[in-house]
């Protein structure tokens, strides 16, 4: 029993289409289909057939079916009507707060046998601690020490 | 509302939340693995509005070989603090916010220490039980102001 | 009827694009679709390579995005058309979310209600239900197996069988 894939095909013709398409013109298809399966997937959540959403909004069920196509350009007025009746987030309009990054520190520790032993180089001669080693530190970090144990 | 670490902490704050932003297991993850590394990234972070400090831990836990990812861990503290608008400072040059280096330290440690112990809770029973994060001294890896 | 179906570089993770290529040619029909339909209908065949593109990757062939009974029923031939203006018709055989056979298709002149009205549809339609159904016959013999939400097996058809 044969368990090969099918065989790939590259085709000029399917590669000179797609180098005319932008990412910002696929992004905006990806967006739009994301946006008619998130709404399919409300529907099949609530139980809902698209014909229960055509009466709740009082559509023709011909236009649900065009929202649901992937095709359809939504007003923003129909996107909030159907956000209050799937009781979905469509469209983010809160305000959103302000973080600023302040610091980022990053770095890598390993853990190692907790053996204790002597420490001459310390500032207290003969402390025992846990054996410390240094290991590769990353970014901002790199200058600097660490201890672990 | 008043939380102090030694007796030279000038510092007012307390811990407003804790979230677990992420947590996952790789299927590399195997109870044999007895060597771990982890890689730890601590973000600073400032709402103005809110007056609110976020400290943000995010641990990569590795295998021997330092390339193999096990698991992984991203908590975040968010802190109030007390008299926010005469210590958390705009740099006039950069025109950025800045955290007092003493407080960064602090916070960062006690960010640390919570993702020490939600990482053992979260891993605890799996391949990666034993994968405590190492005790690390903020000081030391600290950017000096 | 003899052709094989082959893989196309439009696949994704979501779902994986097959076209079916006659035997003793090199053009696929999908190609022929694109290269019948390229003078006039560039643009629409964008809209459509994007659309392919977006459920490979991204949605997967969800089956709101396909208009359905275009064949016999139950044998998966439906078709897929350009957006907005829907001047191209495209026949596929869709097999749930993860594959998609591309056939081929051509111009739906306005105010046309059935393919049964455009002589090259009618021949394009027939040509799929002829391809999805010795494909069904595969499967249910096992010539062709899913295995992870991929189809493996014999891929090559021919009437003798």
């Amino acid at each position: 029993m044969s368990n090969q894939r099918a065989k790939k095909h590259s085709s000029k013709l399917i590669t000179g289409l797609l180098n005319e398409i932008t990412p910002q013109e696929q992004q905006r298809v990806d967006k739009r289909m994301k946006l008619a399966a998130r709404l399919d997937e409300a529907l099949k959540a609530r139980g809902w057939s698209q014909k229960t959403l055509s009466e709740r909004l009082s559509k023709s069920p011909s236009e649900i079916s065009k929202w649901l196509s992937g095709f359809h350009n939504f007003t923003s007025d129909t996107l909030f009507d159907l956000e209050e009746v799937l009781g979905i987030g469509l469209i983010n309009v809160s305000e959103q707060p302000v973080i600023e990054v302040v610091n980022v520190f990053s770095f890598t520790v390993r853990q190692v046998s907790q053996l204790p032993r002597i420490y001459p180089e310390r500032e207290r001669p003969g402390e025992v601690v846990y054996l410390t080693e240094y290991l590769d530190l990353k970014t901002q970090a790199e200058e600097n020490k660490f201890i672990y144990s | 509302m008043n939380e102090s670490v030694g007796t030279k902490n000038p510092y007012q704050y307390k811990l407003k939340n804790i979230e677990i932003h992420e947590v996952s297991l790789t299927k590399n993850a195997k109870s044999s693995e007895q060597l771990f590394h982890f890689t730890i990234k601590i973000e600073n972070k400032i709402n103005q509005k809110e007056k609110l400090i976020f400290v943000e831990c995010q641990v990569d836990v590795f295998g021997h070989d330092k390339v193999t990812t096990l698991g992984k861990i991203t908590c975040l503290c968010i802190f109030e603090l007390a008299d926010f608008d005469s210590i958390i400072n705009t740099n006039s040059t950069t025109g950025k916010s800045e955290i007092p280096i003493d407080l960064s330290i602090i916070l960062n440690q006690i960010t640390i220490g919570t993702t020490r112990g939600v990482m053992y809770s979260a891993f605890k029973g799996t391949a990666i039980h034993f994968a405590f994060l190492p005790i690390v001294d903020v000081k030391e890896f600290q950017p000096q102001g | 009827m003899h052709f094989q179906l082959v893989e196309t570089e439009l696949s994704g993770d979501k779902t994986t694009i097959f076209t079916v290529l006659p035997e003793g040619s090199d053009e696929t029909l999908f190609d022929k679709f694109i290269r019948e339909n390229l003078p006039d209908f560039k643009t629409e065949l964008i809209e459509i390579s994007k659309t392919i593109r977006t459920i490979a990757n991204i949605t997967g062939a969800r089956e709101q995005f396909f208009k359905h009974n275009e064949g016999f029923p139950g044998d998966g031939v439906c078709a897929m058309f350009d957006a907005p203006d829907k001047k191209l018709r495209l026949y596929c055989i869709r097999f749930g979310m993860c594959v998609i056979i591309l056939g081929g298709g051509g111009h739906k002149p306005d105010g046309m209600k059935a393919f049964q009205e455009s002589a090259k549809l009618t021949e394009e339609n027939k040509i799929m239900r002829k391809v999805s159904s010795k494909i069904m016959v595969r499967i249910k013999e096992k010539g062709i197996r899913w295995v992870d939400e991929d189809l493996v097996g014999n891929f090559n058809f021919t009437d003798d069988e």
